[in-house]
């Protein structure tokens, strides 16, 4: 056998284009069903995974998709908004715990996650370096993030600012990173987490700047409206909040009006989660109530039957390849038909150089199966890449 | 060394019919066999061989009656007692010399390569002129070098019969003398018995023995 091996190996490696080429075609055929079916799975079970973990979400009403995606994957478009309130509305009905979520702000490389530190317990997201955000402008990195950023703590990050050309438009925020979560493989490894009301500093709801009552910040004062004052463009507005500076960050308007971009809903049990479900069926409900698993369900039945169309593609192709393949070890063979009778002059069984034959051609099937098996390994460890992508097609 | 008597022999896909009454070649003689093309001398020696066997009549080669064996017999003799080596060289394209030289290990299965087999390559290639070669793939090689690797092929497991097919028939002046040469060395070194299929008559004085296949080719034309 050791033989066989050894001149199938010569014969392969002397016509290296001709091996190569089936090598390749081999590795095509049962690379592309089986790595699409890898690598839909990975993500479809990724994907799931997340949606099943999230009892109930509530956004306002639009797509539940688009709410999903913003609110459990930090991806895609963002959703309608919803008040502050719904979260205080949720908690106060006793059904279940509420945790805001903010996915509207990013960094240069991450989704901004306006939260509340109960998300990290939810999530079960362990602090690897640091500590969670205590105060306005502190951000916790998630383990991707915090390597795209090159940041830990210690560190700042700037949000990155809505539209650069509106020079009267809301400043980017410089954030003090606090803390860096341990890896989870799930998209909070990408977020940069922040205290929702940090998010409405970054949003422009809530700003801090020179104290006008100051001797000093006088000459800025344009006029006095009962207790407002108007002051001109030369106020010197913070885009960090520092120690010295806190006190004198303040909200415009009522928070529990302002914006969020959906509301994590934990009910304590089956029944608190129907009743919850049931508050929002109303007609003039402004808020929807999605079960994110079942949005992913819809999502993956439609991604799955898209799959099966190329896998259906693929074996057709992979036929047809194989088919071309016998095609040139036939005529191979033919070419080889005099190499083969001096062969069996000089000794050779048919039965020898059938093996050998096989031996040729089971070390071309199984190289490319192999080289397949490795590319559907390097395909699982790109799952998560295709999980964002597939997230972003949708 | 070869006795062929009443021999007859059909291609069955053919009306090329062979009938040898008597043909004797003696033990470390040197025997050419001439004649015109189609009259048989090929046939002659893949009969002696036992890749063919005769319809009728008895081949007897080193005492052994080929007629009275089995396929996987004759290979079995064919593999101890005789060399092969043919006009057209018939190596592989994809081994090296030296791989060449020892695919009769390889291929057989009946034979266990050994350090020994290796050796005596590299002492053949060597003896040969070839011993700096050992390494090169035979498309890149001269045609007489080629055919000196097809004679080492033929003489790696020391057989007692060498039998060869033109082995000079394409190859230029100075290397059919060269080529020649080392045959005959080395039969007559060993005493091995050396049975040639030529063309060329030129060469015919330096055989014992001259078989003219012409006489086998008028009988069958008398039999048609």
């Amino acid at each position: 056998m050791k033989d066989l091996l050894y001149l199938a190996w010569r014969y392969l490696a002397y016509h290296r284009i001709k091996t190569a080429v089936l090598v390749a075609s081999m590795t095509m055929i049962v690379y592309l069903p089986a790595g699409l079916n890898l690598l839909i799975g990975e993500s479809a079970d990724e994907l799931t995974a997340r949606a099943e973990a999230t009892p109930l979400l509530i956004g306002a009403k639009g797509s539940p998709l688009e709410l999903v995606l913003n609110s459990l994957y930090f991806d895609g478009d963002t959703p309608p908004t919803l008040r502050y309130a719904e979260a205080a509305r949720i908690q106060q009905s006793g059904l279940a715990d509420a945790i805001p979520i903010d996915a509207r702000f990013r960094t240069r490389h991450s989704p901004i996650v306006g939260t509340t530190i109960d998300y990290f317990s939810f999530r079960g997201l362990q602090v690897a370096e640091g500590r969670r955000f205590h105060r306005l402008g502190e951000c916790v990195l998630g383990s991707r993030a915090a390597q795209l950023a090159r940041a830990g703590p210690g560190d700042a990050l700037m949000s990155k600012p809505e539209n650069v050309f509106d020079i009267a438009g809301v400043y980017p925020l410089k954030m003090h990173v606090v803390g860096v979560l341990h890896p989870t493989g799930t998209p909070d490894d990408h977020g940069v987490f922040v205290d929702t009301k940090t998010a409405w500093v970054i949003e422009g709801r809530a700003h801090g700047h020179a104290d006008l009552d100051q001797p000093a910040e006088q000459a800025n004062v344009l006029r006095r409206e009962g207790d407002t004052i108007v002051a001109n463009a030369s106020v010197i507005q913070y885009n960090e909040i520092t120690a010295e500076n806190i006190e004198s960050f303040h909200f415009h308007g009522d928070p529990e009006s302002f914006p969020i971009t959906a509301v994590l809903a934990v009910p304590h049990d089956d029944k608190s989660s129907t009743l919850l479900q049931g508050r929002y069926l109303g007609d003039q409900e402004l808020v929807q109530v999605v079960v994110p698993a079942g949005v992913m369900r819809e999502l993956l039945a439609t991604v799955m039957t898209v799959q099966r169309y190329f896998v259906l593609g693929g074996i057709v192709l992979g036929g047809a390849t194989l088919a071309t393949m016998a095609l040139v070890f036939t005529l191979s063979l033919q070419l080889r038909r005099r190499e083969m009778d001096t062969l069996v002059k000089i000794g050779g069984t048919r039965l020898r150089l059938g093996a050998l034959i096989a031996t040729e051609i089971l070390s071309v099937l199984g190289a490319g199966i192999v080289l397949a098996g490795g590319l559907s390994l390097a395909t699982g460890w790109l799952a998560p890449l295709a999980t964002r992508l597939l997230l972003q097609l949708s | 060394m070869i006795q062929i008597r009443d021999l007859d022999f059909q291609y069955h896909d053919s009306k090329f019919r062979l009938r040898v009454p008597e043909f004797h070649v003696a033990r470390g003689s040197t025997v050419a066999l001439v004649g015109p093309s189609g009259s048989g001398k090929t046939t002659i020696l893949n009969l002696a061989a036992g890749i063919l066997v005769p319809q009728q009549g008895q081949v007897v080669t080193n005492s052994v009656n080929l007629t009275e064996l089995g396929e996987h017999q004759r290979r079995a003799f064919r593999i101890t007692t005789i060399g092969l080596v043919f006009q057209e060289f018939e190596l592989l394209e994809h081994l090296t010399v030296f791989d060449n030289i020892l695919l009769p290990c390889r291929i057989t299965g009946a034979i266990r390569l050994t350090a020994a087999h290796r050796e005596r390559a590299a002492f053949l290639a060597n003896d040969v002129g070839l011993g700096d070669k050992l390494d090169r793939h035979v498309g890149r090689l001269s045609q007489g070098e080629r055919q000196r690797v097809a004679i080492c092929r033929a003489l790696l497991l020391e057989p007692p019969l060498l039998l060869c097919d033109e082995p000079t028939g394409n190859l230029d002046p100075g290397n059919k003398a060269h080529v020649l040469q080392i045959l005959f060395d080395y039969v007559r070194r060993h005493r091995t018995t050396l049975l040639t299929v030529t063309h060329d008559h030129q060469l015919l004085p330096q055989f014992d023995e001259t078989i003219d296949c012409q006489q086998f080719h008028e009988l069958r034309e008398v039999l048609r």
